[in-house]
């Protein structure tokens, strides 16, 4: 029952992220995505967390933490690129 | 001294959460490696002598009213989101801190950044810039209960 | 009683996450979309996690959840704090090439 509802939980993040796809393709300018790509990796950080208790592994837990460390500063590094070079070209 | 034993045992306790386990194996190597992270980290993760272990009574209330207030400020805003005509009226205001520390409006900015309907834009010394969804929530930033609270804390700390 | 419990948040999670997600894609600016998105980070993640918490019960797997619960809550504003600084400084570029 309860790996029930993990599974339909998860299946709606899922969806949800499709949807964030939407802004992060189309987003008019470079801050738009890397808004829409921080809102999918915090998404990601929960839907790893589920999977590993349908699993039931626990080491995923690991990977969690690793992967919430790496988002930051990806958006950290990007955000000061587009500041660096202004983003408008490209 | 006293400084070094607090931040070892603080990366001991980070370092048997991650393994799962507590071995004298385990325990050996992570005394070498906590001891290899404290040389090489240069700055002061405690910026005032202890803030944790002294002050955990305010830290906790802080804790307490911040959740109620991101509850009550995240329902609000999902009520303006799925409203069929959303009446939203952005705006960006600036206000000076009355706060002294750079630490405690570091948690200021942050706490008005995690509560939905506030946002900090930057922050110069004292001068702080804050976007708002509403013209409301405008108001309840200028006196907001975090800087009480942070205040309090301050003036505590400041008699010591 | 558990499994109630466990329903609720997670329910209560994805609600919140599909909120954001529907902000993210209607509201009209920069600015306004990163209002959206802390409540993701914020209230989504959180009643997630805490169902796993609660389904797990007390041991280092659920310590390790806090720990992402914590990081979450101290890394994402900094994010979008630097977002939003980003734009103040691009807007003011502009401001200086339309003089």
């Amino acid at each position: 029952m309860i790996n029930k509802c993990l599974i339909i939980s998860a299946v709606c993040l899922s969806i949800t992220i499709i949807l964030c796809m939407i802004r992060a393709v189309k987003g008019p300018s470079n801050l738009d995505r890397l808004v829409a790509i921080n809102v999918i990796n915090t998404k990601i950080i929960v839907l790893i967390a589920i999977v590993s208790f349908v699993l039931g592994e626990t080491y995923f837990i690991d990977v969690v933490l690793v992967y919430a460390l790496i988002s930051f500063i990806a958006s950290v590094i990007i955000a000061d690129y587009i500041q660096k070079t202004g983003g408008k070209e490209s | 001294m006293k400084r070094i034993m607090k931040s070892i045992l603080m990366f001991m306790v980070f370092w048997i959460i991650l393994t799962e386990k507590i071995n004298i194996e385990i325990g050996i190597v992570g005394i070498i490696l906590c001891s290899f992270v404290y040389v090489f980290n240069r700055q002061d993760l405690f910026p005032d002598n202890n803030f944790f272990f002294n002050k955990i009574l305010y830290t906790l209330l802080y804790s307490g009213i911040l959740l109620k207030e991101i509850i009550v400020a995240n329902w609000d805003v999902a009520k303006i989101v799925l409203s069929p005509h959303m009446d939203i009226s952005p705006q960006t205001i600036s206000f000076d801190t009355k706060l002294q520390s750079p630490f405690y409006r570091m948690i200021l900015a942050n706490s008005i950044t995690l509560t939905p309907g506030t946002l900090t834009v930057d922050l110069k010394r004292k001068h702080m810039i804050v976007h708002c969804l509403k013209k409301e929530y405008a108001e309840q930033v200028i006196c907001s209960k975090f800087e009480k609270i942070l205040l309090k804390i301050e003036a505590i700390e400041h008699d010591q | 009683m558990k499994l109630l419990f466990i329903t609720l948040f997670l329910i209560g999670g994805v609600f919140f996450f599909t909120v954001g997600t529907i902000g993210i894609l209607r509201l009209p600016d920069l600015l306004t979309r990163a209002h959206s998105a802390a409540k993701c980070d914020t209230l989504g993640a959180m009643l997630c996690l805490m169902a796993l918490i609660i389904y797990k019960g007390f041991s280092f797997t659920s310590l390790k959840l806090l720990f992402v619960i914590l990081f979450i809550w101290i890394t994402n504003p900094t994010a979008t704090h630097l977002i939003a600084k980003t734009n103040l400084m691009e807007n003011k570029k502009d401001k200086k090439l339309m003089e």
